[in-house]
């Protein structure tokens, strides 16, 4: 660490962007929790970075790793884009292994057409990474707004984890309903095997705000959903939210190893039917 | 007024049980348990309670389970109705449900002991489902409709309370020594003598370089058993994996788990049970060797008789006991043949799978031991001819009537238990 603090001391101003954080890991959960694909979009303004994955232009993972995070955050600009394989970002990251030390980070960035450097330092032994970036493409906007929120949950993680890591991976669509009747909170599948479905009421420990407007039931393609399981896994609340045209963000609340909280956003499209008849 | 009563005697006739959270582990013990050994659950609501039954692919392991009424804090078996009456409006009484399906529901042991206060049963014969619903801490309900298939009763025939040798022991001695084999062995024999109880690995294929490089043989004392009777001094050889997946089920249920077996060829049944609340009875198939289809000659009188009331066991017993006494001097030659694989051995069918061929018998029984083995076997037995493929003689171990034919159909129609197993 004290290597990096010496270079941040001559190097400081050159880069566009520049950002130290003592543990690293904290970076890595997050980036774990939208690792489905492995380009991914870095969006780096004042405020942190945000990484936005994309899958099938239905689904959009986003991990936002705010500039208290890191120890040290400066940026020349007012906003930066570029995109990254993440595979290698994280493979980098991961470079000293995932034991118990920590690895201190410190990441480079020096505009358009230029590398992303990473350094990472742990117990002296020091390794530099340069990992190419790309043109930033467009990333989806979903036009998800909380005023065209319809029904809003928020829950404990752990009932949907349980309710993810025990679901029929036969079943092509998650159905989710929320509802202000009973049964509130359904996800229901249809496998192979037979039906499924799992009911959260309102009034249960695990739920900790309720507000459903109308009964809204939706299904979304689980294969598309899976990759939230992995950011389900980290959180210890879930928001859920589901929108007139029945798209559905989760918002996850990750607590890091310092204490602080990092949001990752998933949105998902619905799946149409078929028959509906074409307007 | 007629109609809501109409609704309700249908209601009434479907399966409905609750279990309560304390005994949901071990019904999913039970299913993981029965996973490891069968495709299929078979769910036979009874007077009693409530049976699960398996049989493997090879039929050469077969699984009952009764759960017993004092276990559910609601238990209906709803009107069990003879269903070789085509009638379609009669309810469904029993079913079998894919394993694969029913794990989902019982996937993971932790959460349910951790989260599940009841589970519920329904057989739902209007929709053709059968509903679990699994009612969870914090007010989380889990409700699984799982597709299931028709069937008739399963039912194995064998006679453990006539087996001559009887050993009960706590299931930890059991698991301390299955755990010294090799994971990839396929095959224990067991033998058995007045004095000692010898666990040793067996292989039948002298090809295989890694099970002759390395045998395993673990000795037991009398004293390690809390019973210990012995009336034929044998050896048996079946599945070992069969056998890992009943000590588990054993180590959940905590209970001493009990041995009855015969000789070679025929049937070793485990058995496990709280008086009143539940019984397992786990029957595996043992290989028959050369020497064992004497065995069975001798002893034929155990299997024909199996007709006799049960109260004549032990004066049945015992003369059979002193009919086999000088047995243990043939046994020595006979063992010293039996040490190495059968030269006069014939290939196996290719066509057998790996579950086929690890119970195979060896053609010596049909070709040499011919018909007499056959026709004393089991009562009910159709001899099979004796150029049919081996691993048919398995097969028929414990299912009589099953036709050379008819290997694909799962449904059998059985004579009734001659033990009584489900505690009628």
């Amino acid at each position: 660490m004290g290597l990096l603090t010496l270079q941040n001391q001559t190097e400081d101003d050159d880069f566009a962007l520049n950002a130290c954080i003592e543990n690293a890991r904290n970076v890595t959960h997050i980036l774990k929790a939208v690792h489905f694909k492995d380009t991914a979009t870095v969006f780096a303004t004042e405020n942190g970075l945000k990484v936005t994955v994309e899958d099938s232009k239905c689904i959009q993972g986003n991990a936002f790793i705010q500039d208290q995070v890191f120890q040290e955050y400066s940026i020349r600009d007012e906003a930066l884009t570029f995109q990254i394989n993440l595979d290698i970002l994280l493979e980098c990251l991961n470079i000293f292994g995932s034991n118990n030390s920590t690895t201190t980070m410190r990441m480079m960035y020096n505009g358009y057409g230029t590398p992303l450097v990473l350094m990472l330092e742990e117990d002296g032994a020091v390794t530099d990474c340069s990992i190419r970036t790309m043109e930033a493409e467009e990333t989806l906007d979903f036009e998800f707004t909380a005023a065209n929120v319809v029904n809003k949950i928020i829950m404990k993680a752990d009932c949907l984890r349980e309710a993810f890591n025990e679901m029929d991976a036969s079943s092509e669509v998650l159905q989710i309903t929320m509802s202000p009747d009973p049964p509130h909170f359904r996800l229901a599948t249809f496998g192979l095997l037979g039906q499924s479905h799992q009911d959260i009421p309102k009034n249960s420990d695990m739920v900790e705000y309720f507000e459903c407007n109308e009964t809204l039931t939706n299904r979304y393609r689980l294969n598309l959903l899976k990759p939230s399981v992995k950011a389900v896994n980290l959180a210890c609340k879930v928001c859920v939210r589901v929108d007139h045209r029945g798209f559905l963000s989760l918002q996850h609340m990750i607590k890091n190893e310092n204490g602080q909280i990092c949001f990752v956003e998933y949105y998902c499209c619905p799946d149409e039917e078929f028959d509906e008849p074409a307007t | 007024q007629i109609h809501y009563l109409a609704g309700l005697l249908i209601e009434f006739q479907n399966m409905k049980c609750v279990l309560p959270g304390a005994n949901v582990k071990l019904f999913a013990k039970a299913i993981h348990c029965l996973a490891k050994l069968g495709h299929y659950v078979y769910f036979e609501p009874l007077d009693t309670g409530l049976a699960l039954k398996t049989v493997n692919s090879s039929r050469s392991a077969y699984v009952s389970i009764l759960f017993m009424k004092p276990l559910f804090q609601v238990y209906n078996a709803g009107s069990d109705i003879d269903l070789t009456v085509d009638d379609d409006n009669l309810p469904i009484t029993r079913c079998k449900v894919a394993l694969k399906t029913l794990l989902q529901v019982f996937k993971s042991l932790a959460n349910i002991e951790r989260s599940v206060e009841t589970c519920d049963i329904d057989l739902d014969g209007d929709e053709c489902r059968l509903v679990f619903q699994l009612k969870c801490k914090h007010g989380i309900t889990k409700t699984h409709h799982l597709t299931f298939q028709e069937c008739e009763s399963l039912q194995a025939i064998f006679a453990k309370d006539l087996s001559p040798n009887v050993l009960k022991c706590d299931h930890k001695v059991l698991s301390d020594v299955v755990i010294n084999f090799s994971s990839s062995l396929e095959e224990i024999t067991m033998l058995v003598s007045p004095c000692k109880v010898v666990l040793r690995s067996y292989s039948d294929d002298e090809s295989d370089e890694i099970a002759q490089l390395m045998k395993t043989e673990v000795s037991l004392n009398p004293e390690e058993f809390s019973q210990y009777q012995i009336g034929v001094d044998t050896d048996v050889t079946f599945c070992l994996k069969d056998v890992r997946a009943i000590l588990a089920f054993c180590e959940v249920a905590a209970m001493p788990v009990n041995i009855h077996f015969e000789v070679g060829g025929k049937p070793i049944i485990f058995s496990l049970g709280h008086n009143g609340y539940f019984r397992a009875n786990f029957v595996i198939a043992t290989i028959a060797t050369d020497k064992n289809s004497q065995h069975s000659n001798a002893t034929a009188n155990f299997t024909t008789n199996t007709t006799f009331p049960t109260t004549n066991k032990r004066s049945f017993v015992k003369p059979s006991r002193s009919k086999v006494a000088p047995k243990p001097l043939r046994k020595v030659s006979a063992q010293k043949t039996n040490a190495k694989p059968q030269p006069t051995k014939l290939p196996q069918p290719k066509d057998c799978d790996s579950i086929n061929s690890e119970h195979d018998v060896s053609p010596e029984i049909p070709l040499q031991g011919g018909e007499q083995t056959n026709a004393t076997r089991y009562e009910g037995f159709n001899s099979p001819s004796p150029k049919q493929p081996c691993f048919k003689n398995v097969k028929t171990v414990f299912f009589a009537a099953t036709q050379p034919n008819d290997l694909d159909r799962t449904v059998l129609v059985l004579a009734p238990d001659s033990d009584n197993e489900d505690g009628t």
